[in-house]
């Protein structure tokens, strides 16, 4: 006799979701520095250089703000807030002395990333010694998330960035502790066979995000020819996987989500990532 | 016959009725069917046998209670559960749902024609209550998919009556079925040639009456229309299949089952075995399938059911040389005894609403034993079949599958109470029994 909750399973474990590609609209862009007047040219070119995958789409409207213009936190969102570009870009310790501090984004770009809505493309600071090598290309692309299924924009904002010719990779790394964790309290319930659940979970989890990835890149593959995708799907410890990979396959730049539901603030794996890797440009949703 | 005194007869016939209200109350005493049967059987083996009502034949070298069991029956449910779970486990059933879903393009009307289409497939060649899990899960599933949930509540009760307007078209797809038919001697060809007409106006009607009373309209614009089948689009008939060959093996195997069914009593040695050995036959061959876990199939087996039939058999057994039987066939034979016209009709109309209330499996095993030596092509047959199976539709305990399709509907936070129920469902069972009362003095 069939288990009424199975075939409910069955049947929804039959609906798949689909990637839907579309590279984002981005016709403004909010340049955010604490640059004196004279420097400020100087960068907005580097940045166009380093972005110019977006001139290449369509045309964009740049502007570009410095010491002068933001004296305080309240006065850089209200000038977000009055422009509402479709991206800001800015770096780290923005109006900060120390240009180099770990762990950390700094007051005015942590604001920038939770009280926002438009994505925020975070380099390191101009001083950095990374600087210049960080923001050299944009033809290797990582798109991050532990919820890459159905989550389009992050895929599309990849497509949005990368060089013609560039490699977008879309990975999704399963974490390890939050998978022993459950397998843990399975173990502990004496109606779940823990051998079939550790194998079953583990199947699923990486199966869709496999699925989903595989179809992703097929899709990419016939729609966009200029660009060529690539997929990595598997358990591990995410930030400590993610950090080696981006810093083994030398990634331009990082792409992912900070946002769950419902919160403005930075959600946990984000805010690792994005504290971690100080001397790549991330974009953050 | 042996003389037994009225009171023995009495006290027996409190002993059936006492069964028959705890099978209705079943739910309430939170005993399963097999359990409740049990008892009585045990009660009434003990009694008999004090009573001395049960005679022991001379050459017999089996426990007198097991020939009382009829294993044609048993046999059948058995080998058709085990062939029916091992096949269903290739995914062809969820993979036909699926792709019927999809081709509806999402439209409403179109899913509710499909799915009521294949409940009553599904309840035709598997049994009511799997049809209803299969068709009720997905109808869920796709209509939240699709943003429908309003009309949940509508297509689940439309195709919970289905389940038995769909357990109509053989014999061997209602318990009611194999019972009357096998008693009466029917045979699965002249069985399907005579329910099949009926099964496909009443389905008809009861979609239709469906699609007004819970407003189930066609989408109206373009938009609508290419929304509802990218919604439809995401559904992948594929995921159920484990394995190409195995899915390929099970349709296969599914059409030579039927065709091997239909023609079991016309063809030569195989008439001799009977519908039983087929079903235990083509049970055996898909076991090959999954030889190294055959315990997975025999595990999903539903030995309450069965069990319930054996004890069930057991008492009718005992109850028959009580002269219970002779008791009750003599208000039959009153009910009969009304004419051409409306002996059947009382049969058929009484017969659904014991059958609303209690389950139909006594119910038909005890009428199959009294109208026994009734000839085949008597419409007293057919009344009796079109009652047990068609009362179900009356109240959400007439039958299992309406049971599943309440749980599906609860399942979902949807309200239904009993009350409800049957405010929404008579309608249909009573236009369901004028059809069959037509069917039953013009057509068979």
């Amino acid at each position: 006799m069939l288990d009424l909750d199975q075939v409910e399973s069955q049947f929804r474990a039959s609906v798949k979701v689909r990637p839907k590609l579309e590279r984002p609209d981005v016709s403004s862009v909010l340049v955010i520095t604490d640059l004196d007047s004279d420097e400020r040219d100087a960068f907005l070119a580097r940045i166009r250089h380093f972005l110019k995958g977006l001139d290449d789409e369509q045309l964009v409207s740049w502007t570009v703000t410095g010491r002068e213009d933001l004296t305080t936190v309240r006065a850089m969102l209200a000038k977000v807030e009055a422009s509402k570009p479709d991206l800001i870009v800015a770096y780290r310790h923005l109006f900060e002395g120390d240009q180099d501090l770990p762990h950390s984004l700094g007051t005015y770009a942590d604001m920038l990333t939770q009280a926002t809505s438009s994505p925020v493309l975070l380099l390191p600071p101009p001083k950095h010694t990374n600087f210049q090598r960080a923001t050299e290309n944009s033809d290797k692309v990582l798109v991050v998330a532990n919820a890459i299924v159905g989550d389009h924009m992050l895929v599309n904002w990849g497509l949005r960035l990368v060089e013609k010719g560039g490699e977008l990779t879309l990975a999704h790394i399963e974490d390890d502790a939050v998978f022993k964790r459950y397998i843990d309290v399975i173990g502990k319930i004496s109606d779940l066979d823990t051998d079939v659940a550790r194998e079953q979970i583990e199947k699923k989890l990486l199966g869709e995000a496999d699925g989903f990835l595989a179809e992703t890149c097929e899709r990419i593959t016939e729609a966009y020819p200029d660009v060529r995708p690539s997929k990595l799907v598997r358990r591990g410890h995410t930030v400590k996987e993610y950090e080696a990979l981006v810093k083994d396959g030398e990634y331009d730049i990082v792409v992912f989500n900070t946002k769950d539901e419902g919160q403005l603030a930075m959600h946990g794996l984000a805010y690792s990532i994005a504290v971690e890797l100080i001397d790549r440009p991330l974009l953050m949703l | 016959m042996h003389e037994v005194p009225m009171s023995t007869t009495l006290l027996f016939l409190g002993i059936l009725v006492a069964m028959i209200a705890s099978l209705a109350l079943e739910e309430k005493l939170h005993a399963k069917k097999s359990i409740i049967t049990g008892v009585f059987a045990v009660i009434c083996l003990l009694l008999g046998e004090v009573m001395h009502l049960i005679h022991r034949p001379e050459d017999a070298h089996l426990p007198l209670y097991i020939p009382m069991i009829d294993w044609s029956v048993i046999i059948i449910i058995f080998g058709s559960s085990l062939f029916i779970d091992v096949t269903s486990r290739s995914g062809i059933f969820a993979w036909t749902a699926i792709k019927l879903t999809k081709m509806s393009g999402g439209d409403p009307v179109k899913l509710l024609w499909y799915y009521a289409g294949i409940t009553v497939v599904f309840s035709a060649v598997l049994n009511n209550v799997t049809a209803m899990i299969i068709v009720g899960s997905l109808s869920a599933v796709s209509l939240k998919k699709l943003e429908r949930e309003n009309l949940l509540l509508g297509f689940l009760l439309v195709e919970g009556l289905l389940t038995n307007i769909g357990g109509l078209l053989t014999l061997i797809s209602s318990i009611p079925n194999i019972i009357v038919g096998t008693t009466a001697g029917i045979s699965f060809v002249a069985f399907l040639y005579k329910a099949a007409p009926y099964v496909v106006v009443a389905t008809v009607a009861t979609v239709y009456m469906g699609l007004r009373a819970f407003k189930i309209e066609k989408l109206a614009t373009e938009d609508q229309k290419k929304n509802a089948a990218e919604l439809v689009a995401s559904f992948d008939e594929n995921e159920s299949v484990r394995s190409r060959p195995f899915f390929n093996f099970s349709w296969t195997l599914l059409g030579l089952f039927i065709l091997g069914i239909a023609t079991a009593s016309v063809t030569p040695y195989i008439d001799e075995l009977g519908m039983g050995f087929v079903a235990m036959a083509f049970a055996v061959v898909a076991l090959i399938r999954i030889k190294h876990e055959p315990e997975k199939a025999y595990v999903a087996i539903d030995w309450d059911l069965l069990l319930f039939f054996a004890y069930l058999f057991i008492v009718i057994h005992v109850m028959e040389h009580a002269k219970v039987l002779v008791l009750i066939g003599s208000g039959i034979e009153a009910l009969i005894g009304l004419g051409d016209t409306a002996g059947p009709l009382a049969l058929l109309w009484s017969g659904s609403i014991a059958s609303s209330v209690t389950d139909n499996v006594p119910l038909a095993a005890v009428l199959a034993k009294i109208l026994q030596g009734t000839p085949a092509d008597s419409n007293l047959w057919w009344a009796t079949i079109f009652g047990c199976n068609l009362g179900g539709n009356f109240t959400p305990i007439g039958s299992a599958s309406t049971l599943v399709a309440v749980a599906i509907i609860h399942k979902n936070k949807l309200p239904m109470s009993f009350g409800g129920f049957v405010k929404v469902a008579a309608p249909f069972a009573v236009v369901q029994l004028v059809l069959a009362s037509f069917y039953v003095l013009f057509v068979v």
